[in-house]
């Protein structure tokens, strides 16, 4: 039993060594490359603060969300960033309209947050 | 001296550098007038005070890795490793020999001493630490250089391979400290010194360039008091080694270096007690564990400063890195998203460090090999694969430490991997006393036969073979 067991080891060992040769994957290395170079940081905090204000991911947490999103909008102004901001804006309209009780305090604070961001958004895009 | 008094002599040095470290760190965060420093600072005086009862003066100086206070050696065997380690660290670092202390010396010498060595620029030496100190009239204090004797020692004693090694063991200490330093920035909210990650990070980046067995040893093989710290460095080294197998380079490789540095970010606003509890987490506890990701990607999106591409990558990495490649780990989002490549190469990094330290995921340590057969089942549905075959390519089929068992009767550890031959690593052959006899290469053949002069007969624990694979390989011969 043990003797099986080393040799499945050693087989897997062997296995291991020879996927660890990527010497054929030149493509999709290169797809690894240019998605690694494609990242677009504003965007990218954007796509995260709406994900962070998502109902599920850190339900106690939802205060310091909102404040992160309310420095985000400030510096989305700062920075004259449209585009992220018209998609910081319609996120926080889906998520908003998403509630399913619409006078609950989360639906009431999402709804101030994206008057705020409204606001602030004004900033970036006059 | 009896043995008692002597235990009790090297308990006051002890306590003293201890109180010395926690000076020293506080300064590095606070203003002299804080009145949290104040309370570090009058501590310090009073240790001081209490060791120099029997002593004129006392001369903080390291000897053969070991910190002594006069003929006090004061390092791991008195319960005081992370102390010392950092004195001496910072001290090598700034090329000071020895800090002199006088029975005139009391709080304002000890600030002058903490402040000098907190204001200097990263990279400055004795003589700007010695300026600093001559500036802030701190009486009872003084700085030496190191003897000239010991440096030409070292000088000349040193080949170049232990050269590699000792280079290593800087960076990675030193990146252990400025993680240390940012974590507990982050956690009494003190906007931490970016910038100093960011050197910490080429540092790191350059090494794994040049020499990524050094620093995969040291990730392996070291214990640490304090887990998080060099956790966060150990994914920052197997992340990079990843980074540099896909093609990154420049500005790339450190902002993935950086990301894996601070993906552990959110455990800054984890109690402490619950981050380093011994025992399995309640419902619970877990739950306040799995908050992190999400209270990390706040923390970084917060800091008041440029969101520049790496502080928003690693805002992503610390939000993703539980995430799972198929989506189905945590935070739980209503919507899909897919994890970014510099997470996905977090994630593998994360997972090989958790089980080979046997922290919060697995229940013992793996051995490094085991560690990568058991990732291996699960690569397909949890990490990227063609990543971690990368990721395979790094850290060997027997990563370094490996205890082996040969088919011609002896053990050996794995001292060495190199790309392209991974089934073939370089070892420390063990005697029968368990202790180094010699070095061979798995590959090596029969020069009659052309057939393998030793094969692997099976990969073994050695904390069940009694063996300490990193004693082994300091001594090796």
């Amino acid at each position: 039993m043990e003797t099986n067991a080393a040799t499945r080891k050693l087989q897997a060992a062997q296995l291991l060594a020879e996927l660890a040769d990527v010497s054929a994957e030149g493509v999709r290395l290169e797809a690894l490359r240019s998605e690694a170079a494609a990242f677009a940081p504003l965007e990218a905090a954007v796509d995260l603060a709406l994900d962070l204000l998502a109902p599920t991911t850190d339900p106690e947490g939802l205060d310091d969300s909102l404040a992160t999103l309310d420095a985000l909008s400030r510096r989305l102004a700062r920075a004259r960033a449209v585009e992220p901001a018209l998609r910081l804006l319609e996120g926080l309209a889906r998520l908003e309209a998403a509630e399913n009780d619409r006078d609950s305090p989360r639906a009431l604070r999402l709804r101030a947050a994206l008057a705020d961001a409204c606001a602030a958004a004004r900033g970036s895009v006059s | 001296m009896s043995p008692s008094a002597r235990a009790e002599s090297v308990a006051v040095a002890a306590d003293f550098v201890r109180h010395l470290f926690v000076l020293f760190k506080a300064a590095s965060v606070y203003r002299p007038d804080n009145a949290g420093y104040r309370v570090h600072a009058t501590l310090a005086a009073e240790a001081l005070a209490h060791a120099l009862e029997q002593e004129t003066e006392l001369r903080l100086e390291t000897r053969e890795e070991t910190l002594f206070l006069n003929e006090r050696a004061v390092d791991a065997r008195a319960g005081n490793s992370a102390s010392a380690r950092f004195l001496s660290l910072e001290m090598a670092r700034r090329g000071v020999g020895a800090i002199l202390f006088t029975r005139a010396a009391g709080e304002k010498g000890l600030d002058a001493l903490a402040y000098a060595f907190a204001g200097v620029a990263r990279d400055a030496g004795f003589e700007d630490v010695s300026a600093a100190l001559a500036r802030t009239p701190g009486p009872g204090v003084v700085l030496l250089p190191p003897p000239v004797l010991e440096t030409t020692r070292a000088r000349t004693t040193t080949t170049p391979p232990r050269a590699g090694a000792e280079q290593a063991k800087r960076t990675f200490f030193r990146a252990v400290d400025t993680v240390e330093r940012m974590m507990t920035g982050l956690r009494e909210h003190v906007e931490p010194e970016l910038d100093e990650a960011k050197t910490a990070v080429q540092d790191l980046a350059a090494q794994v360039v040049a020499d990524e067995q050094a620093l995969f040893e040291l990730s392996l093989l070291q214990h640490f008091d304090e887990y998080t710290y060099a956790h966060c460095v150990n994914v920052c080294v197997y992340g990079v080694a990843i980074g540099v197998r896909l093609g990154l380079e420049g500005p790339a490789l450190a902002e993935l270096g950086f990301s894996c540095l601070f993906h552990d970010a959110g455990k800054a606003r984890v109690p402490l007690a619950l981050i380093d509890k011994p025992d399995a987490f309640t419902p619970e506890e877990w739950a306040e564990i799995r908050r992190h990701p999400a209270l990390g990607a706040r923390e970084l999106l917060r800091l008041e400063r440029p969101l520049d591409s790496a502080l928003a990558r690693a805002a992503v990495v610390a939000f993703e890195h539980h995430l799972g490649a198929d989506g189905k780990g945590y935070p739980r989002l209503p919507r899909a998203r897919r994890q970014n490549v510099y997470s996905r190469i977090c994630a593998i990094a994360d997972a090989f460090d958790a089980l080979t330290s046997g922290r919060v995921y697995a229940k013992r340590a793996l051995t490094p090999h085991e560690a990568v057969l058991r990732m291996a089942q699960h690569a397909a549905s949890a990490f990227d694969l063609l990543l971690f075959r990368l990721f395979i390519g790094a850290v060997g089929v027997y990563p370094i430490g490996t205890v082996l068992r040969l088919d011609t009767g002896e053990r050996a550890v794995v001292a060495r991997n190199a790309p392209g031959t991974l089934l073939a690593p370089r070892l420390v052959l063990l005697g029968p006393d368990a202790a180094p006899a010699g070095t061979a290469d798995l590959g090596e053949l029969d020069a009659r036969t052309s057939l393998p002069l030793r094969r692997v007969e099976s990969a073994l624990d050695a904390r069940r073979e009694h063996l300490d694979p990193a004693a082994l390989l300091a001594t090796k011969p």
